[in-house]
């Protein structure tokens, strides 16, 4: 396979993972809406939270870079199930909980009010992205142990935010690599998004992530583990296409066993292949090797590294054009203009 | 970064990566990238996104930059170039004042799928565009014969000057009328008047439209833009320099206007005649409170009796000309930009339209806009709704006649023609009307009706045939029409139709039943056709007409338009015997056929003959 190495590295870096400003701005912005749920509940006399935590990409460092400056995240709040409770002493349903939330961070300020959703409390900013805070209450159990339940649409659920985290936490402790093991999430996640017209789609980032963790294929060369990984969550995909949820014990991501989602990655997945099939010809070039990383992300970014090369190394045949050299140049290139028209008026 | 062109975000950086490519392959020597910082502080009026400068080594021995800029719809459109440190605006031709060079024509075409030979091929051009310019040779023949382009860049004026003024010498008098949104200059008070009159409708009461004298000097070869006037006395120095004759026309305006003067100027350039214009503004102080005019022209004198020399020094004084764009708005330029030699031929032709429906009106609309002089429009019937499909008027006319609401409607649009309506039948207009068409270049009948052209047709044949009368109609389902033109030789148009109004010539039959519907109302019937299958029937009646009013022919003749055949078997139609003989082979549609039309002893003819002897 042609390598690439550096240049898949590279591009991680430049244009997948999180820039430092946006990691800034999302703790700050996350901080704010934390202050602005404690500071609301105090006003309402409804009970402080005991803790938050963070969770889903943001919590697992999956995180991908968006342009457009999309980015979601998720801040689950806790409470204890004793401070829970209405006027009567009756505890409080997951809806009522989740209303508190609500009203609580609500302070008049948004121009879009935050919203009840079916597992959380969505908050939405101008520029387009969201905050989903889920609600949690915890209390122990007659042995001791601490329960945690989410605020579902179903009532109250066995959940908890922090599962996802140390699962994903221990699967990088478990993997030869945990770092490139996280380039290799970020970096297939990046290619399901490469099209605006595969969103809504193709199967979710956590989705992906859990195939990643499954499928990995740790190589010395960033390039060749990437492509190796792809090709094994396809050929996996190929024998299956249910993917379980890997802490909640008989539940999935993909629904049934034909999930169109999952379907669409690994099509997209073969896809991807066969357009990095180039590279394992003998006389593949760099400019034709960078042309399919190209093509896999939708981008330039590989031709213009090549290009950056190009011109780096260039030797030109004189300090300064003279006029004539110039000149001479427009015989060679004027069948690309035609300054009488196409003869075609309207 | 938007790009609404459909190339898209990454279109632009594929194309920008393939341009940048292209110029290390094909320059010989380095370029450099131009920062968005440059780019804004250099062009700050354009939207380019990226930009790279080429040093080049003139054949003077001068080092220069060309840069090469594109846009963020690139690779739509074209890049373009600019000189930089340029020597400024009007210094040389084909420099913009920020240095971006004209290369192209407006109407050139670039291969978008190719931007790394177009951004090259436009490096050689800029290149040998500078080299061109250093020589000299095309600096005062470029500026000369381009000339509107360049007073363009220098006008200051926010308003536009409309001109309905023949644009050719010898220098004279016009007329202005101004008001606050347009100015109009006009040959004499007669002309003005009537464009504005049939532009505008008639002013209420006794009113006139007000206008003033104004002048055009018609000079010898277009001005640079070192010859540009800055101020009145600019102006004067430049009729001087021209003729006297031209400077006899300043000072008789400034004595006759005292106030300011609207000033054309026109010569030949390299693609005809143009226009520019200046307006004086010495007479223009007024004060900043109530906007009177503070210090007027004649100031000390009374109206009128200002001396001549006086009124020359102050209109063409110190004070600053504007310089505006002038709009040609005369015939030669609206119908043929000034290089259609038809166009004043058609200027002098009457063409009365007998019949304004559905064939008559479209046919009238083409040539009006062919430029036909003089247009009468002859209809008794008013616009209904089931009109409007396949109409030229539309719903502000229903309820209202149709040859009065045509002629308004194209008189407003084309107020440099005469056009006028009237609500009348042909046999009213043949009784009651005799000198329009006897006066007539052409009549065109569209009625459909066999009464009233039978009518026009013995009136024609009694008058002696003097002028052509062309009768048009389509068949039904417009499935195909015909122009039969009665010259002063050959049939009438009864020797061609039966007493009841069918013709001996039919395109298509219809074997299967009946080619009209019946409306639910008492004996109105229709074929259901639109404005696209009439199309063509009205082009080929127009065109016929056009070559009639252009070319002597004095035979009688008939062309008939088929449509495609698999749109008359749509219908439920077929080819007759007829039209089958007359295309000698199988027939697909689609297409004209001309034939002579047949001439006869008609009863019409001996009608003529006898009343003619008897006459």
């Amino acid at each position: 396979m042609y390598d690439c190495d550096k240049d898949v590295c590279a591009y991680h870096k430049d244009e997948v993972t999180l820039p430092k400003t946006d990691q800034d701005s999302m703790r700050s912005r996350r901080d704010a809406n934390r202050k602005r749920l404690r500071d609301g509940l105090s006003k309402a006399n409804d009970p402080a939270p005991s803790e938050f935590v963070k969770q889903g990409s943001y919590a697992m460092k999956t995180m991908l870079r968006d342009a457009a400056n999309d980015y979601d995240i998720d801040d689950g709040v806790y409470f204890w199930k004793e401070d829970l409770v209405g006027d009567r002493g009756a505890e409080k349903t997951s809806i009522q909980a989740r209303w508190m939330v609500r009203d609580a961070i609500d302070d008049g300020s948004f121009k879009t009010a935050p919203e009840v959703r079916s597992n959380c409390v969505r908050v939405f900013y101008e520029k387009g992205y969201h905050v989903d805070v889920p609600v949690y209450r915890k209390s122990e159990d007659d042995d001791g142990n601490m329960v945690h339940e989410l605020a579902s649409s179903s009532g109250w659920k066995r959940s908890d935010a922090r599962d996802v985290t140390h699962w994903f936490d221990d699967e990088r402790s478990n993997s030869t690599n945990g770092t490139q093991l996280r380039r290799l999430v970020r970096l297939i996640k990046k290619y399901a998004k490469s099209r605006s017209s595969w969103k809504g789609g193709i199967l979710s980032g956590f989705g992906i992530t859990v195939l990643v963790t499954e499928c990995q294929r740790i190589d010395s060369r960033e390039d060749q583990a990437l492509y190796d990984t792809m090709k094994a969550i396809r050929d996996r995909l190929n024998w299956n296409l249910v993917v379980k949820h890997p802490v909640t014990p008989n539940d999935t991501i993909t629904s049934g066993d034909n999930d169109a989602k999952a379907r669409m990655l690994r099509d997209k997945l073969t896809q991807a292949l066969d357009w990095l099939a180039p590279l394992f010809e003998w006389d593949c070039t760099r400019e034709k090797a960078l042309g399919c990383w190209d093509k896999v992300f939708n981008t330039t970014y590989f031709s213009e590294r090549g290009e950056e090369e190009a011109r780096a190394a260039a030797s030109y045949a004189a300090p300064i054009a003279t006029s004539a050299a110039l000149i001479g140049l427009e015989s060679r290139t004027s069948a690309s203009v035609l300054t009488s028209g196409g003869g075609r008026h309207a | 970064m938007p790009n609404p062109a459909g190339f898209g975000e990454l279109g632009f950086k594929k194309a920008v990566l393939q341009l940048e490519a292209r110029l290390r392959e094909a320059l010989p020597a380095p370029f450099r990238r131009l920062s968005s910082h440059e780019i804004g502080a250099t062009y700050r009026q354009r939207r380019f996104e990226r930009g790279w400068r080429i040093d080049m080594l003139c054949s003077d021995g001068e080092a220069r930059q060309i840069d090469l800029l594109v846009s963020p719809a690139f690779p739509l459109g074209y890049p373009r170039t600019a000189l930089v440190d340029g020597p400024g605006q009007l210094v040389w031709p084909h420099v913009e004042h920020d240095g971006i060079l004209c290369l192209l024509p407006i109407m050139a075409e670039v291969d978008a799928d190719d931007p790394g030979s177009v951004a090259i091929h436009l490096i050689g051009r800029s290149a040998r565009l500078i080299e061109d310019l250093l020589k000299g040779e095309i600096i005062e023949r470029d500026f000369r014969e381009e000339f509107l382009t360049y007073w363009f860049y220098a006008r200051d004026a926010k308003f536009k000057i409309t001109s309905i003024v023949d644009p050719g010498g010898p220098s004279r008098e016009l007329r202005a009328w101004r008001d606050k949104d347009m100015v109009i200059v006009g040959e004499s008070q007669e002309q003005l008047e009537s464009w504005l009159s049939r532009r505008f409708g008639n002013p209420r009461g006794n009113k006139r439209f007000h206008t003033e004298p104004a002048g055009l000097l018609w000079l010898s070869s277009p001005p640079l833009p070192a010859d540009y006037p800055h101020n009145g006395a600019d102006l004067l120095a430049l009729a001087k320099k021209e003729s006297d004759e031209a400077y006899s026309l300043l000072i008789d305006l400034a004595s006759k206007a005292q106030k300011d003067i609207i000033v054309l100027m026109g010569a030949e350039g390299r693609g005809g005649s143009g226009l520019i214009a200046t307006m004086t503004t010495s007479g223009r102080k007024v004060s900043s409170r109530d906007g009177k005019i503070q210090e007027p022209l004649s100031k000390g004198f009374a109206p009128n009796r200002m001396p001549k020399e006086v009124a020359t020094l102050r209109t063409y004084s110190a004070a600053p000309v504007v310089k505006a764009e002038v709009s040609r708005a005369d015939p030669r330029w609206i119908h043929g930009r000034g290089k259609d030699a038809r166009s004043m031929r058609l200027l002098q032709k009457t063409v009365t339209f007998v019949g304004c429906g559905s064939v008559g009106s479209s046919v009238a609309a083409k040539l009006v806009r062919a430029g036909v002089g003089n247009c009468h429009f002859v209809d008794p019937e008013d616009l209904d709704w089931p009109n409007l499909g396949r109409h030229e008027l539309g719903a502000d006319s229903i309820g209202k006649n149709k040859a009065l609401e045509l002629a308004a409607k194209f008189q407003r649009a084309f107020p440099h023609l005469a056009i006028e309506g009237h609500e009348v039948s042909a046999q009213a207009l043949i009784d009651g009307y005799r000198e329009l068409l006897e006066s007539s270049d052409l009549v065109i009948s569209a009625t459909g009706s066999w009464s009233a052209e039978g009518a026009l047709n013995r009136w024609h044949l009694v008058n002696g045939r003097k002028k052509p009368f062309l009768y048009g109609w389509t068949e039904s389902y417009g499935a195909a029409g015909h122009a039969v033109l009665i010259g002063a030789d050959g049939g009438c148009l009864r020797c061609g139709i039966g007493g009841t109004g069918v013709p001996h010539f039919l395109g298509c039959h219809w074997p299967e039943g009946s080619a009209t519907i019946e409306e639910p109302a008492c004996g109105n019937h229709f074929t259901p056709y639109g404005a696209v299958e009439l199309g063509f029937v009205n082009d080929l009646i127009s065109e016929t007409a056009l070559r009639a009013l252009l070319e002597e022919s004095t035979l009688s003749h008939h062309r008939i338009w088929l449509a495609p055949i698999q749109r008359i078997k749509d219908s439920g139609g077929a080819i007759t015997e007829a039209m089958t003989q007359l295309a000698e082979r199988e027939n697909p549609g689609g297409q004209i056929w001309e034939r002579e039309w047949c001439q006869s002893d008609c009863p019409s003819c001996s009608f003529a003959r006898e009343y003619r002897s008897v006459a």
